[in-house]
Order: C-alpha cells, then structure tokens, then sequence
C-alpha cells in the first residue's frame, strides 16, 4: 500500500498546483477548484490509477469531468453566458488587470477554455490535452487556436487604444 | 508531462488571473486528501470484515439445513424409524470383492 500511497503522493505534489489554477479558470471561482482538486485526487488515492504518468492523466480527466458537471449546475441556476465577441463599445483589455482577463476566459466557451487553460495554464502537452479531453490532437490545436484568437484580439484592441 | 512554453504574451496574463497554489495550500490540501484516503480505507475494511462474518454466517446456517435433511425423521412423523420394530438388530453382511482371491482377505483356500 505504501508505493501506492507514495505514487499517488507524488503525483498530488506535482500537479495539485496546476490542476488547481486549471479549475480556477474552469469554474471561476477558487474555493470552488480547490474543492473539485481534492475530490479528483481523493478518487485518484482510492480506485485511481497507481503509476505516473496514468494517474496525471486521469486525475486531470476525472477534475475535468467535475468541473464541467459543476458548470452544468450553475448554469442552471443562471441563463448561459454570451460567447465573447469583442466590440468597440468594450474597455480596452488591460492584462495586468486580473478580474478583466478572468471575465475574458469566463467568456470563452467551454471547448476553447478548458484547452487553453491546460495548455497555457497547466502546462500539458497537446498530446496530453488530448488524452485528458479525448479529443485528437487536430481538434486540440483547433481549439486553442479559437482560445488564443479571442485572447489576442483583446490584446490588440488594448495595444491600439490611445 | 512537460511543460512546452508557446505564447508569453498569452500565458503570463493568465497565470496572474490564476495563481498557482502556495506550498502551505498543498500541504494542507494534502492532509484532507490522505485523510480521506484513510477514512476510505478503514470502511473498505469494515466492509471486508463485514463479508467474511457473512459468509461464515451462511456457511454455518446451510451447514445445518444440510444437517437437519440428513437426518432420520423421527418416528412421529413416520420416518423410517416407525417402521423397524424396536428389538430388530440390524445384520450387516460384508462380502470380500468377487476378483480379491480368498488368501487375500485370509479366507479358506
């Protein structure tokens, strides 16, 4: 039991961080991520996996899953948001102003977000975003393409304001 | 997994929006984790210990039905015993094979 214990141990040290500010973006709110982190590796420990790099898969896959099953419950209570589109009438995009760039990422829709956040965020290969959303690699780029558009296009509406 | 920096100019915004958790943030949440991990395992175990004392039970219990079926019924319920008369002995005879030749089992010759 203690190689398991051990396995999962690393696997929480080495991910736990990232896995957080992945669910931060996902669920907007970090108590929230901090929650449905400890629930995926809590599952991890139990019926999870017990070699890397299996378990950072699957830790990532089952937080996903969580995440997007608590999107679902919000937007039940809320009507569903708008999908970004930029128009003249928005404030210039500031990135260093952090509440203005987690409205943009809350904007994004779910695809996008959740591979940019991987990607830029969390660090994971395209390959892994890929096993994390079984989705192909294709798919994946595609993705965060969308993401990065909309991300830059806020940037450069920022960049060219006066 | 490796970390592959693409885009800066995207990445460091975001990782300002979304802080990584501090050391004492994984500490603690690791202590929730490996607790829960140690609840878990104390009710796998009950479960296990659950089980074994249920199957025991129902070893014991089947064990007995096959018991009480193997008996002779008593007489009252016109088993087998009502129908022997109480002073009949019952004679056994045990026959030696047919291909054991005599000597063997110390008979006549």
């Amino acid at each position: 039991m203690s190689h398991l214990t051990s396995a999962a141990e690393a696997c929480f040290r080495a991910r736990y961080p990232a896995l957080v500010q992945f669910l931060h973006g996902m669920v907007h709110d970090r108590a929230r991520a901090e929650d449905v982190a400890q629930e995926s590796f809590r599952r991890l420990v139990i019926r999870g996996p017990t070699t890397r790099p299996d378990a950072d898969r699957w830790v990532f896959r089952v937080a996903r899953r969580l995440a997007l099953d608590e999107l679902k419950l919000e937007r039940h209570r809320r009507a569903r948001e708008l999908e970004y589109e930029p128009s003249t009438d928005d404030p210039p995009f500031d990135p260093d102003d952090i509440a203005q760039v987690r409205r943009l990422v809350a904007s994004l829709p779910d695809r996008p977000r959740e591979v940019l956040l991987l990607r830029e965020v969390s660090g994971l290969s395209y390959q892994e975003i890929a096993d994390v959303v079984r989705r192909n690699v294709n798919t994946v780029k595609q993705d965060l393409h969308r993401a990065r558009a909309a991300l830059r296009r806020a940037w450069v509406a920022q960049k060219e304001a006066p | 997994m490796t970390f592959e920096p693409e885009d800066p100019e995207v990445r460091d915004p975001l990782h300002r929006a979304f802080p990584a958790a501090t050391s004492d943030d994984v500490e603690r949440a690791w202590g929730r984790v490996s607790t829960a991990r140690r609840g878990a395992g104390a009710w796998a175990a009950t479960m296990r210990a659950t089980i074994a004392a249920a199957l025991v039970l129902a070893a014991f219990v089947a064990g007995y039905a096959t018991g009480r079926s193997n008996r002779v019924a008593p007489a009252e319920r016109g088993g087998i015993e009502q129908q022997l008369p109480s002073d009949q002995q019952l004679h056994i005879t045990v026959r030696p094979p047919a291909l054991l030749p005599a000597s063997v089992i110390g008979g006549a010759p």
